[in-house]
């Protein structure tokens, strides 16, 4: 055999799993394709390029096209005759329309399929379906529907979440910051980590200045500690930041029909 | 102003739209506006003192919320 050409061959063979995993991680979860290993990736594709190969090949029986598995093995073989070529010459239509219908029923199973998944929320419910970016979940709040959190909305849904405010600290020339704002964007890096985070209403102050609690618990006011930071987004990088607190709340109407900032629960 | 509960204050996901954004469309217009986006994290850093701060809104975010919330509704 060729191994030049039962490369190629393989490799045609895999398409439909390529292309439906590529059409699965796709948007926010793009950068999830990537990042697999390559034997990963390789495990990945075949599976589903062998049960688009079998479909085609029983479907394509069903209403009568017959697909010659002897030639494509004689093609394949090292030394192939002259009437595999020709034979295929002749059904060069027949066998490009079979590869290409394939190849854009993958493409719309894999997008379609998670589209599915996110929308009946497969992947918060079963670890199966989860992407491997964690942040997402973090960050939207998704995390609170997994099954195994200890964290569990009683009276609200992920959903209801309307905006998260960010506590960072950040190390600068030896003097540990706090800087809090409501998170507005966020960028992952090549590897799936988190390169950066965007707030704004972005305000800043040393840790040492923490509020001190009162007798009765109450925290005493140090908002006169705190130092606005001007400008629509703040950039933090991941890298720089100690640690990250998240909050995440709704807005509720008090009885004056004015929007009150309420912790989901 | 509109108390629809059904959309603006809402990160819904649906079939077509599987990446929630980081906000409702409700926040996403309180943001856009520099006093009101202000009134909304002091208002947070209120509550985290136990204070009770409520956000009163401008005109004309109000507005656009209320017109937000109908084109969401009719939709």
């Amino acid at each position: 055999m060729s191994i030049a050409l039962s490369t190629l061959v393989l490799f045609f063979l895999l398409i439909p799993g390529i292309l439906f995993r590529r059409f699965y991680y796709t948007e926010e979860f793009s950068r999830e394709y990537f990042k697999e290993t390559f034997f990963a990736i390789f495990i990945a594709t075949i599976l589903p390029s062998l049960f688009f190969q079998f479909l085609w090949y029983f479907s394509a029986k069903l209403v009568g096209f017959h697909v010659d598995l002897y030639t494509l093995g004689d093609i394949v073989s090292s030394n192939p005759s002259e009437a595999s070529f020709q034979n295929l010459e002749n059904s060069a239509v027949g066998v490009l329309v079979y590869n290409l219908s394939m190849f854009v029923v993958a493409s719309f199973s894999g997008y379609l399929l998670k589209r599915q998944v996110r929308s009946r929320r497969w992947d918060r419910r079963f670890k199966f379906f989860r992407f491997q970016n964690s942040w997402h979940y973090i960050l939207k709040g998704e995390f609170f529907d997994f099954p195994r959190t200890e964290i569990i909305l009683e009276e609200d849904r992920v959903e209801d979440i309307e905006f998260v405010f960010i506590d960072a600290i950040l190390e600068i020339n030896g003097n540990a910051y706090l800087y809090d704002g409501i998170l507005v964007d966020y960028e992952l890096s090549s590897d799936g980590g988190l390169e950066t985070i965007s707030i704004t209403n972005a305000q800043r102050r040393k840790l040492f200045d923490d509020s001190e609690i009162s007798k009765n618990g109450k925290k005493k006011d140090n908002s006169s500690k705190y130092y606005p930071i001007t400008g629509h987004i703040l950039v933090l990088k991941y890298a720089e930041l100690k640690n990250l607190n998240f909050t995440y709340y709704t807005l509720d109407f008090d009885k004056n029909e004015e929007l009150i900032p309420r912790l989901v629960k | 102003m509109s108390n629809n509960k059904e959309q603006i204050d809402k990160r819904n996901i649906s079939f077509w739209n599987t990446d929630s954004p980081l906000t409702s469309r409700r926040v996403s217009i309180i943001l856009n506006s520099p006093k009101d986006s202000k009134k909304l994290a002091d208002a947070v850093r209120a509550l985290r003192h136990n204070e009770h701060s409520t956000i009163k809104l401008s005109k004309e975010t109000k507005d656009r919320i209320d017109a937000e919330a109908e084109k969401l509704k009719s939709a």
